[in-house]
């Protein structure tokens, strides 16, 4: 009996110890080690998800892709996982065709992660597959694909190799285009699979573009200006189409560009926008602004005469010239031959302090607010002209503006006197749940009177029929214009260069019902300098393609299509 | 005894309908895990089928084939003929 109660007291003991025992473990493992094993089992149940950064799409004004980010394989090295770095190194240089040293460079180094190939192509990410070397591996990266290459392309910029704006709309707009890449932790089961993929986190991104371009357009100008700047043997090329209503532009080129899915290889002053970044004199192009203004204020009737010098007039220290020796020249004269003569004595008339208002007005000497980097160009307070700064902006020298800044001036006389205000993104829409952000055109400042529009528009298209830009009329068509010359400062003579020129066109299309208003700028034309001599037909061209897309009828007719339906 | 017994019935019913249903939660996981992955995999789809859609309908590379496959080219002026009407 003794020794059965001493048994149970010895198992009640062995007992009492085992439990201690566990309770001392118990103790160790959930308040001593907690955290350890907390991490541990964290790690175990959940894993961390980077969902990579997302870009917008930019579309033009038809929904047409212009640059558009898809993820692609980026090869990446854990160098102390590669055995045989040398043989590693040959083999994925004959793949990705770079130089066997740089990648044996790499897979040397200490580092425990060194990319070897970011965004590779699919074929190559396939071939380092199938050549199994541990230690080598990808990883999918976004990368922006720009299917129409070199179209718009100083506009819609490009991004870096890690999915941020650098130029032009990608960099204008990179807050709305990119969402960030964002790291999320997943409850994953034993196998290692994710339970269920996160939901897009909400980082308000990212947005979509819809721009007011119109690809066709875009190419119909590119296309053009590219044929005219190799005739006309010119250094660059610039051109606007704007919609002189609403301030939409229809297209915006700037030649030579370069291709935005490879820019590194261009050099970088081919990224520039000119349209917008690019400031020239703008020559004879600026006098329907001085005209218009001296009509506006009856200052100069349409029929007044004014004597021209016989082509030279010296005016303090300087002697101003016009190509012919023109005696007396009516007001709509001076502007169909372009006469500066003519035009520096208007501006005389018109007075420094007037004339710079109407300037100002039309929107030279400040930002247009289009959305993409700009310059404000260059016009000089009046209050430090002289009288020679007066005289030869009255024929647009002495003052820098951008193509765009023309295109938004000339708008004025095509809408009938009210400045516009350009803008380039038409709507922006959130790709998570369609939100959509819709840009208006903005009613702007009246400039000029209805009916001084609709005089200066019958003169402008006396320029065009009968004057200096005879190349840009088209059969059919009413077309309105102006061309202009302007000489190029030359900074390291310190005066106005003798060879160096501007030749540009601006024209209304048609000038009845404007749809367009379009700028063509020529920088260094080596054929001709003149204006209307290489700038004028380029007009032309664009506007014969123009006028069949947008399917324009011809004057006075009315064009029918082959089943019968007129337009 | 028969309280006793219906109401660990009960307890195990409990826990086999908590078991039924924490499992079918599971596979609708899974199940959502695919679906997401399959649409992530067809909005990929549908953005390279975007940009081939743009590469091949480019002004630009449609006159290079209208001319190399389909040897078409501008019409010249003498080859225009516009029909219209006195409006």
């Amino acid at each position: 009996m003794k020794a059965k109660r001493v048994r149970l007291i010895l198992m009640g003991v062995g007992v009492l110890a085992l439990l201690c025992l566990f309770e001392v473990r118990a103790f160790y493992l959930q308040t001593l080690s907690r955290d350890r094993f907390l991490q541990r089992a964290k790690r175990q149940y959940y894993a961390r998800v980077v969902i990579p950064s997302k870009r917008g799409r930019i579309m033009d004004r038809e929904g047409r892709v212009m640059a558009v980010s898809l993820l692609v394989p980026s090869l990446y090295a854990v160098p102390f996982e590669v055995t045989d770095k040398g043989r590693a190194a040959r083999l994925l240089s004959e793949v990705l065709q770079v130089s066997p040293s740089a990648i044996e460079g790499k897979l040397s180094s200490n580092r425990h992660f060194v990319w070897i190939k970011r965004h590779a192509s699919p074929q190559e990410f396939e071939k380092v597959r199938e050549l199994g070397i541990r230690g080598i591996d990808a990883v999918k990266e976004p990368k922006r694909f720009y299917p129409y290459r070199e179209l718009a392309s100083p506009l819609l910029g490009f991004v870096g190799v890690d999915h941020q704006g650098l130029e032009g709309l990608e960099r204008a707009y990179d807050k709305w285009l990119r969402a960030p890449a964002v790291e999320m932790v997943m409850e994953r089961d034993a196998l290692g699979r994710l339970i269920s993929l996160p939901l897009e986190p909400d980082t308000g991104g990212p947005w979509d573009l819809r721009l007011t371009l119109d690809v066709r357009v875009q190419y119909i100008l590119e296309k053009e200006l590219e044929r005219g700047m190799i005739e006309a043997q010119a250094k660059r090329a610039v051109g606007v189409i704007i919609d002189p209503f609403t301030g939409e532009i229809l297209a915006m080129a700037s030649l030579p560009s370069f291709n935005p899915n490879c820019f590194s290889q261009y050099p970088p002053e081919r990224w520039k926008n000119l349209c917008t970044m690019g400031l020239f004199e703008p020559g004879s192009v600026l006098k329907p602004f001085l005209i218009g203004a001296a009509l506006q204020e009856g200052i100069v009737g349409r029929n007044d005469v004014l004597f021209c010098e016989g082509g030279r007039y010296h005016v303090g220290p300087v002697t101003v010239r016009d190509v012919k020796a023109y005696e007396w020249l009516t007001v709509e004269e001076i502007l169909q031959f372009s006469s500066n003569i003519g035009a520096a004595k208007v501006a005389r008339a018109m007075g420094a302090y007037r004339y710079y208002r109407y300037l100002r007005a039309f929107g030279f000497g400040r930002a247009t607010g289009v959305g993409v980097p700009e310059e404000e160009g260059i016009l000089r307070p009046p209050r430090n002209w002289t009288l020679v700064d007066l005289v030869t902006l009255g024929f647009g020298q002495g003052m820098v503006c951008t193509p765009l800044q023309l295109a938004v001036a000339y708008s004025v006389i095509a809408n009938g006197g009210v400045r516009v205000n350009p803008y380039v993104v038409k709507e922006m829409v959130r790709v998570r749940d369609g939100k959509r952000r819709a840009s208006f055109p903005q009613p702007g400042q009246r400039v000029l009177s209805r009916e001084t529009c609709r005089v200066l528009m019958e003169m402008l298209e006396r320029v065009v029929a009968e004057g200096t830009g005879k190349k840009a009329s088209l059969e059919g068509y009413p077309v309105a214009g102006k061309t202009g010359t302007s000489q190029k400062y030359d900074p390291e003579e310190g005066r106005y260069s003798r060879e160096r020129f501007v030749a540009s066109f601006v024209g209304i299309l048609p000038s009845r019902r404007p749809r367009a208003v379009v700028v063509i700028m020529l920088d260094e034309p080596k054929r001709s300098i003149y204006g209307g001599e290489v700038a004028a037909p380029i007009f032309k061209g664009i506007a014969r393609e123009l006028v069949q897309y947008w399917g324009l009828p011809r004057r006075g007719k009315m064009t029918l299509l082959a089943d019968g339906r007129s337009l | 005894m028969r309280a006793v017994l219906f109401g660990l019935l009960l307890i195990l019913s409990g826990l086999l309908l908590l078991t039924v249903v924490r499992i079918k939660a599971l596979h609708l996981k899974y199940e959502i895990s695919g679906l997401q992955q399959e649409k992530g995999e067809l909005m990929r789809r549908k953005k390279e089928l975007e940009l081939e859609l743009a590469l091949l309908t480019s002004p630009a590379e449609i006159e290079r084939r209208a001319k190399a496959e389909l040897g078409m080219r501008y019409p010249r002026a003498h080859e225009v003929i516009v029909i219209g009407v006195e409006r």
